[in-house]
């Protein structure tokens, strides 16, 4: 029987606090779509697409109204891209982005993401050809995300993979200059990527997953920053360890109701179910913040010594939480702090309590990295290399995933105010305090080393 | 118990004190009965129970009553005692799925009887059904059975323009999310 309180509880959070259903996300193995025309390449990609995906949006509306949960996106991931240009061209590479986003667009699905390319390690032909081609692809597809991995633990960081991709994304940038450079908003870079990622731009079909499976993104920092308004009104001088106490709950909570909803349309599609994952993704919309729970939690200018203790816990309890609420719990699952993509974040940036350094610090205890950054457009494509090797490398050396999505803006500075609308979000360029002076390490190209992994103090 | 058995559906409506439950109970046990069905609730300071139980032997109504009442000379209590006949209990033959309906919002008259009477033109049984205030809003939660044949979308868009004279916010949601939001135990166990 369920008590009257569980039941008003579970409504608040869904009707009050934006609990929902951030993405349902289908991942789809395109390998036995590999033609040596890609034409006929294209032609598969679309079909296999329409035949797992057709009733994906469907299944998710039902759901929907069936459990009054908002299932806010419904997207697709697919198996690297760069498996499907071996032996192509750039001219090939965008009939196959073409394919991907005609074919998004035919399931009903606003982004899709896996024109990936795995590069740790070295650069294969068709992952050359898919990243030179990545300024044209951007620019010419509405749906189509990238992302390309640069750095695992066990492999070090591909320095040279690094050097293309900081030119790629000021190039795509630049490519989209009448969007203030949106295209690199779709392009993101990571060490350790996660193969199971539901949320976009970063999501792909890892090489270790089924030929279609289902993965969840729960979000809800609404509903944790309210649990803890609650508590602090009931016992104001609760402390942090309480406060992580009651993140956890939360989080266990939110994330039942994602593994709910994506048990269920996998079971409804006939495929596999993967994960839930339980990342604390905020929108611009006030009330669905992660940096109203850093404010909540007593950091009152975020940005202020302290912020990444607070990150760090939140991250821990979210994490905690997920785990016991579910043994399916998996991409990135912790907080997100993007930065243009939450009110709070982008006015600490704006007040200038909120430097890209501090948010290097940050993102070594966040669930993901430097991610929404604006640039100034005339940043050096060495400088955004410098920016992406210290990310790897926090990401390497701490055994998580870091993802840097950094977009310069074409034509404008330091301090500019730049709106992207709807949930890409708004908010102030920022500059590493430096903005030179790295070129020669970078240049030097080559690869850093894999990290020892004993002597581990 | 003997292979026959006779069932009785009793109840008992009096003022709130302590002991009530261990009267009726000692009353019917002491009758023969053994008491198979339970439910019980306080509302409005009264006490209000119903118990089925069944008997060996077939038992006069309201002799059994009459024992009942015995036991609450006391008090002022209603009681009535049923035969329990399972071929007068009309099934409907449809699949249904269990629902929990909200409304939150300012109270006024007539909530209960446009919902009652959308629903029964529905044909969605309403189990149970309970309001209580907190600060000043009214706040009904009930447990509605929907037949799986209903659109719905359809039921929900309806039962939105059926309250939509009152100042309340209400919701239909299968009772589910409910479950898996706030007990412990795999997921698969309450989608199978």
């Amino acid at each position: 029987m369920i008590r009257q309180t569980e039941i008003l509880s579970t409504v608040r959070m869904l009707q009050d606090e934006n609990l929902d259903v951030r993405t349902v996300t289908m991942g789809i193995n395109l390998l036995d779509c590999a033609d040596s025309d890609i034409k006929n390449t294209a032609v598969k990609v679309k079909a296999k697409i329409m035949l797992k995906a057709g009733n994906l949006v469907r299944t998710c509306e039902e759901l929907s109204t069936k459990y009054g949960i908002n299932v806010v996106n419904k997207r697709l991931s697919v198996s690297p891209a760069s498996n499907l240009l071996e032996g192509k061209t750039k001219s090939d590479a965008l009939v196959l982005a073409h394919a991907l986003d005609d074919a998004a667009a035919a399931v009903g699905i606003d982004l899709i993401g896996g024109f990936s390319a795995l590069v740790q390690k070295g650069i294969t032909p068709g992952e050359r050809v898919l990243m030179e081609s990545l300024p044209e692809v951007l620019s010419n597809t509405q749906r189509l995300c990238s992302s390309i991995n640069v750095a695992t633990t066990k492999a070090g960081i591909n320095v040279d993979a690094v050097k293309i991709v900081g030119d790629i994304i000021k190039k795509t940038a630049n490519a989209t200059s009448s969007d203030l450079g949106f295209g690199a908003a779709k392009l993101v870079v990571f060490a350790n990527i996660p193969e199971d990622s539901p949320f976009m731009a970063g999501a792909y079909t890892g090489s270790g997953e089924p030929d279609c499976v289902i993965n969840v993104g729960v979000s809800g920092p609404g509903v944790v920053k309210r649990a803890i308004d609650r508590l602090l009104e009931k016992y104001p001088d609760s402390s942090l360890d309480e406060i992580a106490e009651e993140v956890k709950h939360t989080a266990f909570r939110v994330t039942r109701t994602g593994e709910l909803i994506g048990r269920e349309v996998a079971e409804r599609l006939g495929v596999q179910f993967g994960v839930v994952d339980l990342s604390l993704a905020p929108t611009p919309k006030v009330g669905d913040s992660i940096g109203e729970i850093y404010q909540a939690m007593g950091i009152k200018n975020i940005g202020a010594p302290g912020t990444t203790a607070a990150v760090a816990l939140l991250n821990d309890a979210v994490k905690k939480g997920g785990a016991f609420a579910s043994s399916s719990v998996g991409g990135l699952s912790g907080a997100f702090i993007p930065v243009m993509e939450d009110h709070a974040l982008a006015q600490a940036v704006e007040n200038g309590y909120l430097t890209l350094e501090k948010l290097e610090a940050m993102t070594a205890v966040c669930s993901v990295g430097l991610d929404m950054i604006l640039l100034p457009g005339d940043i050096q494509a060495e400088t955004i290399c410098g920016i992406i090797l210290d990310e790897a490398a926090i990401g390497v050396s701490s055994r998580k995933t870091t993802g840097i999505r950094v977009i310069p803006v074409p034509g404008k500075k330091h301090g500019e105010y730049v709106d992207f609308g709807g949930l890409f979000g708004s908010g102030t360029i920022m500059a590493p305090n430096c903005m030179d002076g790295s070129e020669i390490f970078v240049n030097r190209g080559g690869h850093i080393p894999a990290p020892i992994q004993s002597l581990t103090n | 118990m003997a292979e026959k058995t006779y069932r009785y559906i009793i109840t008992l409506i009096l003022p709130d004190r302590i002991g009530i439950l261990k009267d009726i109970t000692t009353a019917v046990a002491d009758a023969a009965g053994n008491i198979d069905a339970i439910s019980q609730t306080i509302l409005a300071d009264y006490f209000t129970v119903t118990l089925t139980s069944s008997f060996e032997k077939k038992q006069d109504k309201e002799l059994l009553k009459q024992t009942i009442c015995d036991s609450f000379t006391k008090d002022v209590a209603s009681v009535i005692v049923l035969e329990h006949n399972a071929s007068s209990i009309k099934k409907a033959n449809t699949r249904v799925e269990r629902y929990i309906v909200t409304l939150i919002g300012r109270d006024s008259p007539g909530i209960i009887k446009a919902i009652t009477t959308y629903f029964a033109a529905k044909n969605v049984n309403i189990e149970d059904w309970s309001i209580k205030y907190e600060k000043a809003q009214v706040i009904h939660i009930g447990e509605v059975t929907i037949p799986s044949q209903l659109d719905l979308k359809q039921i929900q868009a309806e039962f939105a323009a059926a309250i939509s004279q009152f100042e309340l916010k209400g919701t239909i949601q299968n009772e589910i999310i409910f479950r898996v939001t706030n007990e412990v135990g795999s997921i698969r166990n309450f989608i199978t």
